[in-house]
């Protein structure tokens, strides 16, 4: 009898979870740039919150509550991968060769490569504010930050964005023309 | 000119964290400041841009697979079995009432008369004793029942369906407003073999708590004591549903 769905596991709990699955995986792809790595983050991130469901004490704040999770998950594995940076990796997705050129030329593969300069913290804060819409005292909260921090963050990122993102249009190789009429 | 708003200032006008008046008055200031205009419109593009971005990311195919689901935790799976062990007492020591009654075979019988015969027409009779006041229980609960009731009804099988409160499901019959109760009252109206008793046991609890007479939906029988109102209901053969 389906009066035995009240001993089950919350239902709205776990219809909030496949639904936030898909924008913690967007959320950890815009953070380590990786479809495998942000696939495991989420599938820990969906384990802890399985375990932990009771730790969130209003379902209205499920989201910010997830992210979390994701936040924290996303520190562990920071600090015990210890990612480094290999500076002749660097160097190359800074080098103009035609190839990468006509790589930043698509959007997203442009955009990818400016979030890539951006700090750790610098990418939480733009990614959740911009993609996932939440406020600066959510994020504050998630990110377990004074709410001055987010602000600054979000200017320096933004401001660093929009320069690397609008100078290709100064860059004399976008301008050219590209079709040239010969009588 | 444009210095006068700080990117701070800019970016908390795209992200709608400023109030009206500043916001009027960067508007205001939009309309004569070319250059200001052009830094707001640099830090726009970049915010639109992550969205559009990212949004786009597909998330691999298995996330349109429902999640699997947990088995319910230990204690909930304990409750059940103390549920199962009180109601198969309960039965026990009712039938064994039953066999030490001086009058026995005349008692029996009786008691045969009242038991839920298994033919097609007799009515199906269900009883849900509602103690809590959880907005998801109830809402399942009624859900369920109003698709019994609607069922029953296109099927032309006969059902009659009582709904008991005390404690904390009293909540589901003050005349409060809440949606369950409304809705609840919605039923009532819609179908004449749908009861809802309350318990005066419960009800005189509150007005010696909270000092003030609960005020009832209309159509709710007040019944001396929940539980002798359950054991009776369950001797004359109701299905017994605790919610």
């Amino acid at each position: 009898m389906s009066y035995l769905k009240l001993f089950g596991k919350n239902r709205e709990f776990v219809s909030k979870l496949e639904n936030i699955r898909p924008r913690l995986f967007r959320l950890a792809y815009s953070w380590c740039h990786k479809r495998d790595l942000a696939d495991d983050l989420v599938q820990e991130t969906l384990t802890k919150a399985f375990k932990s469901e009771k730790q969130l004490k209003n379902i209205e704040q499920f989201d910010g509550w997830a992210f979390r999770i994701l936040v924290n998950t996303w520190r562990n594995y920071l600090s015990r991968t210890k990612v480094m940076e290999n500076i002749d990796d660097y160097v190359f997705t800074e080098e103009h060769t035609p190839e990468t050129l006509h790589e930043q030329y698509q959007i997203s593969s442009f955009v990818h490569s400016a979030i890539d300069t951006l700090s750790q913290g610098q990418r939480q804060v733009l990614t959740l504010i911009d993609l996932e819409g939440m406020s600066y005292a959510e994020v504050s909260d998630i990110l377990d930050i004074p709410i001055g921090t987010v602000m600054s963050r979000i200017c320096r990122s933004r401001k660093s964005l929009a320069g690397k993102l609008f100078q290709v249009s100064d860059n004399p190789e976008y301008n050219a023309t590209l079709l040239r009429r010969v009588k | 000119m444009s210095d006068r708003f700080s990117d701070e200032r800019l970016n908390a006008f795209i992200d709608n964290e400023i109030d009206l008046s500043e916001k009027q008055q960067i508007f205001e200031a939009f309309r004569r400041d070319e250059a200001l205009r052009k830094r707001a419109c640099e830090l726009q593009k970049a915010h639109d841009l992550i969205k559009l971005t990212y949004q786009s990311v597909e998330p691999p195919e298995s996330y349109n697979t429902p999640l699997r689901r947990q088995s319910p935790p230990w204690f909930m799976r304990s409750m059940a079995a103390g549920i199962l062990i009180v109601v198969g007492s309960l039965l026990g020591w009712f039938s064994h009432q039953q066999m030490n009654a001086e009058n026995k075979l005349p008692e029996l019988a009786k008691a045969m008369q009242s038991a839920p015969v298994s033919n097609a027409d007799a009515a199906r009779k269900i009883m849900l004793h509602v103690s809590t006041n959880d907005e998801y229980r109830l809402n399942i609960m009624l859900e369920e029942t109003e698709h019994l009731l609607k069922t029953s009804q296109q099927g032309g099988n006969k059902i009659l369906v009582e709904i008991l409160t005390n404690g904390s499901g009293l909540e589901l019959v003050k005349k409060s407003g809440s949606p369950s109760a409304l809705r609840l009252q919605a039923l009532q109206k819609q179908y004449d073999n749908l009861y809802v008793t309350a318990c005066a046991q419960a009800i005189k609890r509150v007005r010696e708590k909270q000092g003030v007479d609960l005020e009832l939906i209309p159509n709710t029988t007040v019944v001396r004591s929940s539980l002798s109102e359950v054991l009776e209901r369950q001797r004359e053969g109701w299905t017994y549903i605790r919610i």
